[in-house]
């Protein structure tokens, strides 16, 4: 198989916004306690439905099985 | 952007306004040829590649014999399906034999050529469908840019993601339909702002085997097409059990996703969840939704008012699962090849780290309550579908990646997400199609979401709104420049 590259991207040059591949992965401490934060409230957002006696999983279609919706 | 557009005179191009089964029934008796076809989309490609950058690559060879293939089959009296012949656009994150998946990652640059399909590419390859190339992804299909694609309604604005390619290329017409991926709306949010049809499927429905993940839990695999008869013909031809993937389910009472499809709405009770889906929208989309509801209405649909109280948990739920696995998938690479990682591609990994095990198990088990809470809702409520706008605005900028409300800026990312992410979270099959265009020519998206397996009512729904509406069918301005057969 012959394969083109995409004629938007010359040989030998990137295309734009391609990442820097010079750039270290760590990430400032500071942008890590904001999405650390995005996180927290994600998960705060759904804490109302916890308990205790709830399944860790269930089969897929069990949710909706025992529904009218479901069957 | 625009000055890049090749001038050059365009082919002759009209077969590329067909519908896959209109085009299946000129193929069939030989007044079209599937290498004419895959010339007058390459053709477009030719026309629209300078700006629009659909394509990561273009395999015209291999094309061109898949193409010889689905003809000489033709010639022979061969029937393979519905896609034999049938352009396809395949995302860069699905292995296609003999080619690099290359993720849109530099982490992938050197990687080896794939050895075999992906389970839903064989398929399409048995049934005599032609992949014209690997469709741009955003980074590991993580994100909601797509670069360096290109929205063809204005090739300032990002084409959505992350099969931003994908919807591109169905956009402007290089290929009929085209193959993306799901885990948080990239399937939905593409296809908002270009202006076509994506259908993501049920949890389950399709083969994830063979396509890079990015959350084993949430990822779904679908199609994107012009109309909404053309992404159900293309899911139909992608469905079934694989006996690789154990995450792939049917239920056997369901209805293939073509079924019905012109039955109309008469009766059918269609949900309306405004509150967390109303919030934060922009006025134009607001409006444009407004109005879809009568003409829902005037087909014989009974629009419920059916407010969903645990919206916002099903999409923290899913971003905590998808965030967390997402860490999982790359933890090895990232650590090898990180300096090679896009920078927001290692934030949202790094956010997935900050995540304990304590918080993981409790959205798997939380997941399980929106999944109940959703079905209860729909019992109370006798729904069938329920309508919500698929984003919150139309395409941004590409170097203005912000939503700006009264309150405060969002970030693309999480205001993309925001309206799609708590359906993945519950596994329902949900499409977005055109419910219009804002006064700078941009598209909105109306997002129609069914009960598991129940693909067929989705495109039904869909099928009448876009008769009914008039939507389908326009072509980016892009290509009015160029080409009288646009």
């Amino acid at each position: 198989m012959t394969m083109t590259d995409a004629a938007a991207t010359p040989p030998g040059t990137d295309p734009p916004g391609t990442p820097d591949a010079t750039s270290s992965t760590a990430m400032p401490s500071s942008a890590q306690s904001v999405v650390a934060a995005d996180m927290a409230e994600m998960v705060a957002s759904f804490a109302h439905l916890d308990a205790v006696d709830m399944p860790l999983t269930l089969p897929y279609r069990a949710a909706w099985a025992d529904t009218e919706a479901g069957r | 952007m625009n000055d890049l557009v090749d001038a050059s005179p365009a082919p002759e191009v009209p077969v590329l306004d067909l519908s896959i089964l209109d085009a299946g029934q000129r193929l069939r008796t030989g007044s079209l040829t599937a290498t004419a076809l895959l010339d007058a989309v390459l053709g477009r490609a030719r026309q629209s590649e300078p700006a629009i950058h659909a394509y990561a690559s273009l395999a015209e060879d291999a094309a061109r014999a898949q193409a010889a293939v689905a003809d000489e089959a033709f010639r022979a009296g061969q029937d393979l399906g519905p896609m034999q012949g049938i352009p396809v656009g395949v995302k860069d994150i699905f292995d296609v034999r003999d080619v690099p998946t290359r993720c849109g990652s530099r982490a992938r640059d050197a990687v080896m050529p794939a050895t075999d399909d992906a389970t839903v590419v064989a398929r399409l390859r048995r049934q005599g469908a032609v992949f014209t190339g690997k469709t741009v992804t955003q980074e590991f299909a993580a994100g909601v840019v797509s670069v360096p694609a290109r929205n063809p309604w204005d090739p300032d604005r990002i084409p959505g993601g992350s099969s931003g390619g994908s919807a591109a290329a169905v956009a402007v017409g290089s290929c009929l339909v085209a193959l993306g991926s799901d885990t948080g709306g990239s399937i939905r949010i593409p296809a908002s702002v270009t202006g076509t049809v994506g259908l993501k499927p049920t949890y389950g429905l399709v083969s994830k085997r063979g396509v890079f993940p990015l959350s084993w839990s949430l990822d779904t695999v679908g199609p994107i097409g012009r109309t909404v008869e053309d992404a159900a013909m293309a899911l139909g031809s992608m469905t079934g059990i694989d006996p690789l993937d154990p995450t792939t389910a049917a239920d056997p009472d369901a209805a293939p996703a073509l079924a019905g499809l012109d039955m109309g709405i008469e009766g059918v009770r269609i949900g309306v969840p405004r509150g967390f889906f109303a919030e934060r929208v922009m006025p134009d989309v607001l409006a444009a939704f407004e109005a879809c509801l009568p003409v829902l209405a005037g087909l014989g649909g009974e629009i419920v008012e059916a407010d969903w109280a645990d919206a916002a948990a099903a999409r923290g739920v899913a971003m905590v699962l998808n965030r967390v696995e997402s860490a999982a998938v790359h933890a090895a690479s990232l650590d090898r090849d990180g300096h090679l990682y896009g920078p927001d591609l290692r934030e949202r990994l790094v956010a997935g780290q900050s995540v304990g095990a304590v918080d993981y198990i409790r959205a798997l088990r939380a997941r399980v309550a929106v999944r109940e809470s959703m079905a209860r809702h729909v019992a109370a409520h006798r729904l069938h579908v329920l309508v919500t706008p698929t984003l919150p605005t139309t395409a941004l900028l590409a170097d203005d990646l912000v939503v700006r409300h009264d309150d405060g800026d969002e970030p693309v990312g999480s205001a993309y997400t925001r309206l799609c992410q708590p359906f993945n979270a519950t596994g329902q099959p949900a499409i977005s199609l055109p419910m219009g265009f804002d006064r700078n020519g941009l598209p909105f998206g109306l997002q129609i979401v069914g009960r598991p397996f129940d693909e067929a009512m989705v495109c039904r729904v869909g099928n009448a709104y876009e008769r009914a509406a008039g939507w389908v069918g326009r072509r980016p301005p892009l290509l009015l420049r160029n080409s009288s057969h646009a």
